[in-house]
């Protein structure tokens, strides 16, 4: 009976069904697909097609400026991850097990400040920060104001993976003569890592593609964002090279992440079978 | 024995302890991060937004404020900001809530790689999507060329309120859909079944029941397209063709800070706009709570706060 | 362990950042305008002599200026205002001309220029001279003034009204004048002083005002047909997106030799381009600029730099970077060679004559160069921002 009315439930909106899904994601791949393709046309055009060629990534890889910036960017992102990970990782265990359940909401709603802010209103306020500490904004400033803004993600994605982590895990394994540091690295970070992962995977996308904060703070360095709005007023193709190189990659990457935490999943609904035998 | 035991017991509590206090202190780097790097610079913001420099003397004032509250012309740039904004949000919730009530209904397979394939361009530099549209919507991109073969001459649609508002949805769509479809997907099936066993229809199962109960999703995607949507810097450029019509308060904001160096000045636009932000939030937040009764009143300031937890529950997927 | 991993990884990316700032396998490091040199003789100095040169372009002052902050390079082609800049942040040196045989410091230049140079040297109200010949030495210059398509809009009206005509909404077919104006502070209020008789050096806040006001009734009137824009004018113009703009004058050039008529040919007739004559009782006719060769302060290879000038200054080179990049050429010999009867510049023998009279250059004693300022930049930027919301 019931799944016969589920069914019966579906085919009524079928027409939805098929067609609207497909028309939203064409509205969002199309111009990204007509710019993909015409980045392998040797004129300019978007329309016309004359001929394949490989003359804008050519011309990409030979602008040394573009290259510098791609080099910024994911120098930035990298170390910005690496940092904000670990801090944001022993962050959501040490706050996770504070005594009063106030300083840890405490540090929660303050660590949602830049999240809830816009952007640039945080470019703003770090910007003046670091002015009024006459630090000279560049490569530093900018890596500062990654971390700055890397870490909530990371607390976000780790901290209620901790906080509803049993306990008695790390009882038992202090029961049976663990050090507190072997308890952290052997057992609690083992059983975050599928949140530490995703944690710093936001982490790195969102410092990658951070234009504001790194437009505000970052002065003379530039990163692939800032060197666009800062040199391309007028579109060339070579963004178009390069939009579709970091698109490719994005995907490969996405599309791995995507794998994992399916498999991830998988083994954890496993490992939790397992444990409900034990 | 017995005596041992409860020795045994205590030491391993107080053992414990200071275990714990160990495990507390790895918050000590974060605690340093949040204070130097999230509380400190809003006061230095607020602390900007109140002095100004004459002679190589610092003094205290209110001018940084008078200045653009007294002028007639902030008002419209602020309104119009919010006015787009606006648009920009109402059309997003129009064309997430069916996407998102679709998605929620798709098999758990299709789910993810429907996701996967949302994520995908949210996570592809902001920039470069732009940039990809303002060569589509200009003279000699494929809409303007489609025109021009139906005989409307040459023309480029930058500088017109579709061409703003149509980048403004594309960019922040995703923010709308995935907390509606994820607050879809927290709706039990049990209760849609229990309404329809009752005698509902499946119309009013979804009047009464499904969308009541999906607002909360709806605040949060209000929130996450209307904030970054009003205090765009980037679409309003490119999509502007020149036309100083769309200039909107975050090129306010660089035009005092950057080009103009006055950060006294730019703080000051800055905590307005925070202000304004505040308001709008808590009116969005009023709104949510008159029309759902809330289950959970201890839930009461988290809801703006709770749609960033929803957004990185997003974009981990 | 692990700690040293990080330590290690740290280290190694740090090791890396300066990779990205030194010059690497090359031999000079050029910063350059974007397409204002013919890449076929940089080759050939290379060729010549067994070198490697980083040839990096730029496109606005603010962006070189804000580069050269953090990169090495050798040699840079700053406009005036910028040089000062970059003198007095101390990051170029004074030029040795017995190092550049073939530049002569008096008779190289057009008379115009050079006197125009001479009367930079000398202070004016309230301001330093400034000397820059001595750090740099010119490469193209050129004026500021109105560029108007003349099917809409008539040479009588342009003489009768001069900068006015950037604020008449109709054009004489009655069609709704289509106006772009250089988004940019400095050059727009330039514009807006000159208009009013007022200067560009010595500029007061009642004059920024008045500046502004002129602007803002300009916006009022255009309205909608109104646009602010940077580079790309320099498209949009002879694509006939608008009917007027102001502009230097290499870009004035650019856009009369590269608008086509319906049959597909150069229509050299459809671009006017008019400096209006100083307001009577004014202090400025129009803004002159020249880009100009220095060479760093911190150069490690200033023997081949020096070589790089000299050889800039070669007569077929000087004349085919002149014909590559369109801009009038401060070298004398040069210019009146571009300028002559059977030039050959364009589309060979005389083509060119027609808009000859354009690419002339008659500097005039009130014609000024932009200083380097950062308090009125402020407050430009600042007024300017006003007059856009407004």
């Amino acid at each position: 009976m019931k799944s016969n009315r589920r069914y019966h439930h579906k085919r009524k909106f079928s027409i939805f069904y098929y067609f609207y899904i497909p028309l939203i994601m064409l509205f969002f791949y199309l111009p990204i697909i007509i710019i993909i393709i015409f980045s392998f046309n040797e004129g300019t055009s978007l329309v016309r097609w004359t001929n394949f060629s490989f003359h804008w990534y050519e011309e990409l890889f030979k602008d040394r400026i573009i290259m510098e910036a791609v080099q910024t960017t994911v120098i930035v992102a990298l170390l910005a991850t690496a940092i904000s990970t670990v801090i944001g990782t022993f962050g959501a265990i040490g706050i996770a097990t504070y005594k009063r359940k106030r300083a840890t909401n405490l540090i929660l709603s303050i660590n949602n400040l830049p999240l809830i802010t816009p952007d640039i209103v945080t470019a703003v306020a770090l910007s003046v920060l670091f002015a009024g500490f006459s630090m000279k904004s560049g490569f530093q400033t900018m890596l500062l104001a990654h971390i700055a803004f890397c870490t909530p993600y990371v607390i976000i994605s780790v901290y209620p993976k901790m906080a509803s982590m049993d306990k008695n895990l790390i009882e038992a394994a202090m029961d049976l003569g663990a050090t507190s540091r072997s308890a952290v690295f052997k057992v609690i970070i083992p059983e975050l890592l599928p949140s530490i992962l995703s944690g710093a995977i936001m982490a790195f996308t969102m410092s990658f593609d951070d234009f504001i904060i790194s437009y505000f703070v970052g002065g003379n360095t530039m990163n692939i964002s800032t060197y666009i709005y800062a040199s391309f007023k007028k579109a060339k193709p070579t963004v178009n090279a390069l939009m579709t190189i970091i698109f490719l990659v994005l995907m490969v990457l996405v599309f791995l992440s995507t794998l994992l935490s399916m498999k991830s999943k998988g083994e954890s609904m496993k490992r939790r079978k397992t444990h409900e035998k034990k | 024995m017995a005596f041992s035991n409860v020795n045994a017991y205590k030491s391993t509590k107080l053992r414990f302890k200071m275990k714990f206090s160990f495990f507390s202190s790895l918050s000590i780097p974060l605690i340093f991060i949040l204070l130097f790097l999230v509380i400190l610079p809003f006061l230095f913001i607020l602390f900007y937004s109140f002095i100004n420099v004459r002679n190589n003397k610092i003094y205290l004032t209110i001018e940084n404020f008078s200045r653009f509250l007294s002028n007639p012309d902030f008002y419209k740039v602020l309104g119009l900001s919010l006015y787009y904004a606006l648009i920009c949000t109402i059309l997003c919730i129009i064309l997430a809530y069916p996407f998102a009530y679709f998605m929620a209904k798709c098999s758990p397979k299709v789910r993810n790689i429907v996701n996967m394939f949302i994520t995908l361009p949210m996570w592809t530099n902001l920039l470069l999507r732009v940039v990809a549209w303002k060569q589509l919507l200009d003279e000699g991109g494929i809409i303007s060329t489609a025109l021009h073969a139906l005989g409307y001459g040459k023309t480029t649609l930058l500088g017109t309120d579709l061409a703003v508002i149509l980048v403004m949805v594309y960019i922040y769509l995703p923010f709308m859909i995935l907390p509606i479809y994820t607050q879809l997907l927290k709706i039990e099936n049990n209760l849609k079944e229990a309404s329809k066993d009752l005698g509902a229809s499946s119309f009013k199962t979804f009047c009464k029941v499904t969308f009541p109960l999906s607002i909360p999703g709806v605040i949060s995607g209000f929130t996450m397209v209307f904030l970054p949507a009003a205090t765009t810097l980037v679409i309003p450029k490119y999509m502007s063709d020149g036309n100083p019509k769309y200039t909107f308060i975050g090129q306010m904001i660089e035009s005092y800070f950057i080009n103009a160096d006055n950060r006294y000045a730019g703080s000051a636009i800055a905590v307005i706009l925070t202000i304004v932000i505040i308001v709008t939030s808590f009116i969005v937040n009023r709104l949510d709570r008159t029309n759902v009764t809330d289950k959970n009143p201890k839930k009461k300031s988290t809801i703006v706060v709770g749609s960033e937890e929803d957004r990185a529950s997003y974009e981990k997927q | 362990m692990k700690k040293n991993k990080l330590l290690f990884l740290s280290s190694l990316v740090f090791s890396l950042l300066p990779s990205t700032t030194s010059c690497g396998s090359y031999d000079l490091v050029v910063f350059n305008w974007g397409e204002y040199m013919d890449m076929d003789r940089l080759r050939q100095f290379e060729k010549e002599r067994g070198v490697k040169v980083n040839y990096l372009t730029f496109d606005s002052n603010e962006n070189l200026l804000a580069k050269l902050e953090n990169t090495y390079f050798d040699i840079c082609f700053p406009s005036d205002y910028a040089v000062e800049e970059l003198v007095s942040k101390d990051m170029i040196q004074p030029l040795d001309y017995s190092k550049i045989p073939n530049f002569n410091l008096e008779t190289s230049l057009v008379p115009s220029l050079k006197s125009a140079l001479d009367t930079l040297k000398k202070p004016t109200l309230g301001k330093e001279g400034f000397d820059m010949l001595k750090y740099a030495i010119p490469y193209t210059w050129g004026e500021v003034g109105i560029l108007y398509d003349r099917t809409k809009i008539s040479d009588e009206e342009i003489e009768k009204d001069g900068w006015e005509a950037l604020r008449n909404p109709i054009n004489q077919d009655g069609s709704k004048r289509k106006v772009v104006m250089y988004d940019s502070a400095r050059d727009i209020f330039s514009v807006a002083l000159i208009a009013n008789g007022k200067d560009i050096v010595d500029i007061s806040s009642d004059d920024i005002n008045i500046a502004k006001d002129w602007l803002s009734e300009q916006k009022k009137r255009i309205g909608n047909n109104l646009a602010y824009k940077t580079e790309e004018i320099l498209d949009d113009m002879p694509n006939l997106k608008y009917d007027i703009c102001f502009t230097y004058i290499g870009d004035a050039i650019y856009s009369m030799t590269s608008v086509e008529d319906d049959s597909g040919e150069i229509d050299y007739d459809r671009f006017g381009f008019y400096i209006p004559p100083m307001k009577d009782g004014g202090k400025t006719r129009t803004n002159i600029y020249v880009d100009a060769i220095s060479l760093a302060k911190n150069s490690t290879h200033t023997e081949l730099a020096y070589d790089f000038i000299n050889y800039m200054q070669e007569h077929d080179v000087a004349y085919d970077n002149s014909l590559y990049n369109g801009y009038t050429s401060p070298i004398n010999t040069i210019y009146e060679e571009i300028t002559s009867e059977n030039s050959e510049y364009e589309d060979g023998e005389g083509s060119f004559y027609p808009i000859a009279s354009t690419y002339q250059i008659k500097a005039n004693e009130n014609d000024k160069f932009y200083r380097y300022d950062q308090k009125l930049k402020t407050s430009l930027e600042e007024a300017w921002i006003e007059v856009k919301i407004s």
